[in-house]
């Protein structure tokens, strides 16, 4: 997120170089099993022994892994596993009982939704989160971050201030559109629209924002499979571009498409990490998806 | 039109006036921002009390008439700014009890709650605002400097009223049209999807009551200015919902909807009701009043609860693409190209 | 000593009083979702009821029946009837408060349009008195204690004991299981709708009898220290309500002797507003938070 909203869509990773991790994080332990990520520029997002208590259990006891950058990064596992838990915790919804979250080297565990968001990390919701009552372009408006001229202030009489750049807003979102084939839902109210639609103009209004990461919960979850096929070519479009992702998904055709590497949870911890290929032969996985029945 | 009638049109409109800067001011907390602020009577009651106990003499001047603080007997129009100023600071104290995490309809309670007690307290501390008998002999603005007849002051407070809807419909409409109103909407649908694109969504909800508060405060300081009087009758609960009336009917979201509801609610059943041969006992119109302005809500609420003028949707078309645009432009593109 | 004697004594008559109608109120919460902001008005219009067709000086026994039969009635009208409507309609918690602010708009406003605004006298039959300890109450309020005593016995063994508390219980918990207890949620809904109602209309003829007077907006100022009982000892929570009025009974009559008689509903007002900010599940329940309001 910036203050002047007229970067690109994509981020680039030009900067992933001259960024360290936070030393403190030499001290903790998850780091200190794994070395190799502890100095790593690569990680754009290292999570190490996060647990929360979440409607009366530990929905998650200990999560720790990491995400690369340029990666779309998967999170599978059988119901329950608390995944969904994980992402809530890295996006502030849930506040952690322990554990340590730096995104691209700040510690960012225990903030406040907003105060994530403003790192450069957008979500998406598992039931579509739009903005009903507005358009599609204004939801993507909206999506443009935070910016001088959606202040109270400007508001009551420095209009000059801000509508140049609200027009290159509306330029902009026109464009990420047309990028995805929908112009000519711009002006519909976005509670009109099909799951699959709303699921689309969440996508499109989380790019809006020039996101370092983006946290994806079930994004194909009941959406048709020939839009599934659509929002997963957009995935791997913005994974090209050098987009950063965390995906949670059920679908594990989709996952085998798009995730690489993959992270499996099961019980409120991580089990393993790795491609699905490596995992479909991890006998620890099999065994949470199979409920540990037979060997 | 004879002077009586006239008098009688001008102090109409006069209420108009108040009533819409009050109807406005909900509009922005509720309308656009979606808080239910079952309290706002509370808001316009502590801008009249401001200018009242602004626009007094200390008490002692009056004799033992009414006991109250305050009394600084400043003139126009520091009784109306110390109103707009108090409304919007009662914004913070009340905000931070809206902010909390309640469910829609137990934050309407804590609310509504809110104003009891603060009609409670105003009738039991008698010293603070002269009890149940409420404060009288609260100066007109420029009586003392101006020597007209009534009917000319009322059409001079006519135009003071009209100045402030000016006013208030400038701030309005300025929200409304700005990307900060665009928010506000955004967190009337989802204030987790606003969370999680990097705003706070209590601190836009605190704004907006401020700005809410400030035009509520005006209009209550209007009103106590042309009244003349202000007691806890004046502002019991109940008179929240005439202005949720007003908005449910009239239209939310938009300022045409929330005038046309000042024009319908208040003015045109209150007052209109007044002029019916009186019958029944004195007081019964009153109450009748009352079961039309629920009926009414009810009515609305099932058949057209986005009022008669609902909210417009906004559209915004291309840049550069606007069809009119497009067709002047190439003709002057055409015409200076000259012929082939 | 006698100040303190006193403040129990008629905290107590107080908080038998406060009991009879939070339980109503809480009950129908618990069953139906509902926040009924008309419950006052029900109270009120019990009240004019039973005054109507019985006439000053009846039978206290009577009376209480009658109030109790009109408050079940037009409980089960509003609640059932013209809420219920709405909430078939898809109306959700805010609309449904408007409703029942319109609703008691209009009933309120009725009883004062019928009546006018004057207060209503009844004339007191010659009381009996006891003398506790130099504390004085009228046989009205041991009356009133003792029936409430009842009431609470009757609640509790409708919920204990029928399989239809068991159902109200269940759906208050889940509405789901209201199908697993074999009884049919409208019933279920019905009941609470009606039980609440006689509740309500019991606690207003009482209240009147106890007050010596009534007006159209005894029970509007009532409710709201009926809500401060329901919400502190735990909203959906019978037993909760039940402590919620001893507390509140208690402290209103402290508040009334200590600080000054108008002081008495100011102090619960100020409980509810404490508890709505800092506990708002009270002390006894379960927040209910998401719940779906079911018709």
């Amino acid at each position: 997120m910036t203050e002047e909203p007229g970067v690109a869509a994509v981020p680039a990773v030009a900067h992933a170089a001259a960024t360290a991790q936070d030393p403190a994080s030499a001290h903790d332990p998850a780091t200190a099993h794994d070395p190799a990520t502890a100095q790593d520029p690569d990680t754009l997002l290292q999570v190490a022994g996060l647990a929360c208590h979440f409607g009366g259990v530990h929905a998650v006891q200990d999560a720790t892994f990491v995400v690369r950058r340029g990666t779309i990064t998967g999170l599978i596992g059988p119901n329950g596993a608390g995944k969904s838990t994980v992402i809530n915790l890295i996006s502030g919804r849930i506040r952690p009982l322990k554990g340590s979250v730096l995104f691209d080297g700040v510690q960012i565990a225990g903030q406040r939704p907003h105060e994530v968001a403003r790192h450069g990390i957008v979500r998406t919701f598992q039931q579509a989160n739009v903005f009903g009552g507005l358009t599609v372009l204004e939801n993507l408006l909206v999506g443009a971050g935070p910016w001088r001229g959606e202040r109270l202030t400007t508001a009551l009489g420095r209009k000059r201030a801000w509508s140049g750049t609200e027009r290159e807003l509306v330029e902009r979102a026109w464009e990420v559109l047309d990028r995805f084939g929908l112009t000519d839902i711009a002006n519909s109210y976005a509670a009109a629209l099909s799951g699959g639609q709303r699921r689309l103009v969440e996508l499109m209004r989380a790019l809006m924002a020039g996101p370092k990461l983006l946290l994806l919960d079930e994004p194909m979850a009941g959406v048709s499979p020939p839009l599934a096929v659509t929002i997963a070519q957009r995935l791997e479009e913005l994974r090209d571009a050098g987009m950063t992702m965390l995906m949670v998904e059920h679908e594990l055709r989709l996952v085998e498409r798009l995730c690489d590497p993959v992270v499996v949870m099961a019980q409120g911890t991580v089990l393993a990490e790795g491609s699905m290929t490596e995992l479909r032969s991890n006998p620890e996985v099999i065994d949470a998806y199979l409920g540990g029945g037979g060997g | 039109m004879s002077a009586g009638l006239l008098y009688y049109l001008s102090g109409l409109a006069i209420l108009l006036g108040i009533n819409l800067i009050a109807i406005w001011g909900l509009d922005l907390q509720f309308g656009l921002a979606g808080i239910n602020n079952f309290a706002y009577v509370v808001f316009q009651a502590a801008g009249g009390y401001a200018a009242a106990l602004v626009a007094l003499k200390p008490a002692s001047a009056y004799g033992s008439f009414e006991t109250y603080v305050g009394g600084f007997n400043l003139p126009f129009p520091l009784p109306l700014i110390a109103a707009t100023l108090t409304g919007a600071l009662l914004a913070v104290p009340i905000g931070l009890i809206a902010m909390r995490r309640l469910r829609a309809d137990y934050q309407a309670m804590a609310m509504l709650v809110l104003s009891l007690i603060a009609t409670g307290v105003a009738s039991a501390q008698t010293g603070l605002v002269n009890g149940p008998t409420g404060l009288a002999l609260i100066p007109r603005p420029l009586t003392g400097t101006l020597a007209v007849s009534p009917l000319g002051y009322n059409w001079i407070f006519l135009g003071l009223t009209a100045v402030c809807c000016a006013l208030s419909w400038w701030v309005a409409r300025g929200i409304s049209r700005s990307p900060f109103g665009r928010l506000l909407r955004a967190v009337r649908e989802s204030e987790s999807a606003v969370a999680a694109l990097g705003r706070n969504p209590d601190m836009l909800r605190m704004r907006v009551l401020i700005a809410g508060g400030a035009l509520a405060g005006l209009s209550g300081g209007l009103l106590v200015e042309y009244v003349t009087a202000w007691g806890p009758a004046s502002w019991l609960y109940p008179e929240t919902f005439l202005f949720f009336t007003a908005l449910i009917v009239g239209g939310k979201g938009n300022l045409a909807g929330g005038a046309l509801g000042a024009l319908l609610v208040p003015i045109v059943i209150i007052e209109a009701t007044r002029h019916l041969p009186a019958f029944g006992y004195p007081g019964l119109i009153d109450s009748l009043d009352w079961v039309v302005i629920g009926a009414c809500l009810l009515v609305f609420l099932w058949f057209r609860p986005n009022g008669l003028l609902p909210e417009r949707k906004r559209v915004l078309s291309r840049p550069g693409d606007e069809p009119a645009g497009r067709s002047v432009r190439a003709a002057v593109a055409a015409w200076r190209a000259g012929p082939r | 000593m006698t100040l303190l004697l006193s403040v129990l004594i008629f905290g107590i008559y107080s908080a038998a009083l406060l009991a009879i109608g939070a339980v109503g109120f809480t009950l129908q919460f618990g069953v139906t979702n509902v926040l009924n902001l008309a419950y006052g008005s029900i109270l009120t219009a019990s009240i004019f009821a039973e005054y109507g067709l019985t006439g000053h000086s009846t039978n206290i026994w009577v009376a209480m029946a009658v109030g109790a039969a009109a408050g079940a009635l037009l409980s089960l009208f509003i609640g059932h009837v013209v809420v219920g409507a709405f909430i078939r309609r898809g109306a959700t918690g805010f609309g449904i408060a408007m409703v029942t602010i319109a609703i008691s708009l209009m009933v309120q406003f009725g009883l004062e349009a019928i009546q006018g605004p004057d207060i209503l006298a009844y004339t007191a039959s010659t009381h009996t008195t006891m003398n506790i300890g130099g504390v004085v109450l009228s046989s009205g309020q041991l009356t009133t204690i003792v029936v409430a005593v009842l009431a609470m016995l009757a609640v509790h063994l409708l919920l204990r004991a029928t399989r239809l508390g068991l159902a109200m219980r269940a759906t208050a918990a889940d509405a789901s299981l209201t199908r697993t207890c074999g009884v049919s949620p409208v019933r279920t809904r019905v009941v609470a709708w009606l039980v609440s109602g006689a509740l309500c209309g019991l606690c207003g003829v009482l209240l009147g009898l106890g007050e010596g007077s009534f007006s159209s907006t005894t029970g509007s100022d009532f409710f709201i220290t009926l809500a401060a009982a329901a919400v502190l000892g735990g909203i959906g929570q019978p037993y909760g309500a039940m402590l919620g009025a001893l507390i509140i009974g208690i402290v209103s009559q402290a508040a009334a002797a200590v600080i000054s008689p108008s002081y008495k509903t100011i102090a619960a007002w100020t409980i509810l507003i404490a508890v709505l900010l800092l506990r708002p599940q009270g002390i006894l329940a379960e927040y209910a938070a998401g719940r779906e309001l079911v018709a």
